[in-house]
């Protein structure tokens, strides 16, 4: 089995592989990221072949864990670097409880987060990596995680998973080819390749940040906004999130913190340039 | 045939918060989330004092505000009960 062991966060992961090449793409892409602290890894990911000799004949990968769901879909091993970063997204999404799990990105600055909710195809992965290289630090691409007793957003910055036209658009600004990981084409995804977050992001992920305003994406539709009221925010945090019923009264409590207390909006937009503007109008009316 | 009885854990083993003139509900034993809109919150209140029957609470909702308990406001009192047994905020027997 190869391995490899680093910290996201407060998550520390020990992944495993029947293959060394998925292993050495995430060994790359996550260059820089520190080890578990004091070794110990709280989230063990794995992948391997769904049936022994799907590790050699039209070699197939399957994702698995601490925590498991049954018929996931293996994948060819040619997107073994996908499987891994999801066997990793899965423990985290059925495996965390010290934290809610809001299915969203986020940005911080000044102390204060922008958290972005929604779905694959909402652009928040997008967006969320554009503001992270124009003056905001990127904390999360795919899981924002509020920390039960004090409310603050946890800094999870994994790589960005990019897809399609947002692949081309983030090459065009960022001139450091070793924070891409390779293109992965034909996913179930579409187009992917992955975007290692800067070294600012990976320096303070241990730097939380208060949750300040929480806007719900929509790409590819012309520019629009409106607000969302707090039973709807509480709702939509609610339908965002992997392990609220597993909390228990602890996330009742949590998302009740966010949808009381931090604004929120929802916004459509047609291309990247306009979903950046529209999120910077809403921060500076928030004072942020 | 006796009429079913309805009764309630409401309030005591809940968490609740109102919120947009709704009234949201973390019911402890079965941990789900409700959101609940009149007259539901004022049945559980009812119930919580005393388990009734549908056509009890039903006049005790109606002079509450003011109207005629007449079939057709028994008639949203059942439907209304059915779903809280549902959901597990009422049970029936």
């Amino acid at each position: 089995m190869h391995a490899l062991h680093l910290r996201v966060g407060p998550i520390s992961f020990r992944v495993g592989s029947a293959w060394r090449s998925p292993i050495a793409a995430l060994r790359l892409l996550y260059a820089g990221y520190p080890q578990p602290d004091e070794g110990i890894a709280t989230v063990t990911a794995r992948i391997g072949p769904p049936m022994p000799w799907r590790r050699w004949i039209r070699a197939q990968v399957a994702i698995a864990g601490d925590h498991s769901l049954p018929d996931t879909v293996p994948m060819a091993l040619r997107h073994g670097l996908l499987a891994a970063e999801m066997a990793m997204n899965m423990q985290v999404a059925l495996g965390e409880r010290r934290y809610l799990l809001l299915h969203a990105a986020a940005v911080e600055r000044g102390g204060k987060a922008v958290i972005l909710p929604g779905e694959s195809g909402s652009g928040k992965s997008t967006l969320a990596a554009l503001l992270g290289e124009s003056g905001w630090r990127l904390m999360a691409d795919e899981f924002v995680l509020i920390d039960l007793v004090s409310g603050l957003a946890r800094p999870f910055p994994r790589a960005i998973s990019l897809k399609n036209s947002a692949i081309a658009e983030m090459e065009s600004r960022i001139g450091d080819p070793t924070r891409f990981g390779p293109h992965l084409a034909d996913t179930p995804k579409g187009a992917l390749r992955h975007l290692r977050p800067n070294a600012e992001a990976i320096a303070r992920m241990d730097e939380p940040a208060r949750p300040a305003l929480i806007l719900f994406p929509s790409f590819g539709f012309d520019p629009a906004s409106d607000g969302v009221s707090r039973s709807e925010l509480f709702m939509r945090l609610t339908e965002g999130s992997t392990n609220y019923v597993a909390l228990g009264q602890a996330g009742f409590e949590a998302t009740l913190r966010l949808a009381e207390t931090v604004p929120a909006a929802r916004f459509a937009y047609p291309n990247s340039a306009t979903g950046v503007a529209i999120v910077e109008q809403f921060c500076a009316e928030a004072g942020l | 045939m006796t009429a079913r009885v309805y009764r309630t854990d409401f309030p005591s083993h809940c968490r609740t918060h109102p919120i947009d003139g709704l009234l949201l509900v973390f019911h402890r034993p079965s941990g789900t989330t409700h959101f609940l809109d009149e007259p539901v919150p004022a049945m559980l209140a009812e119930l919580a004092r005393a388990p009734l029957d549908a056509a009890a609470l039903c006049v005790r909702l109606c002079e509450r505000i003011g109207i005629a308990h007449d079939e057709e406001a028994l008639a949203v009192v059942e439907a209304r009960l059915a779903e809280l047994v549902a959901s597990g905020l009422v049970v029936a027997s």
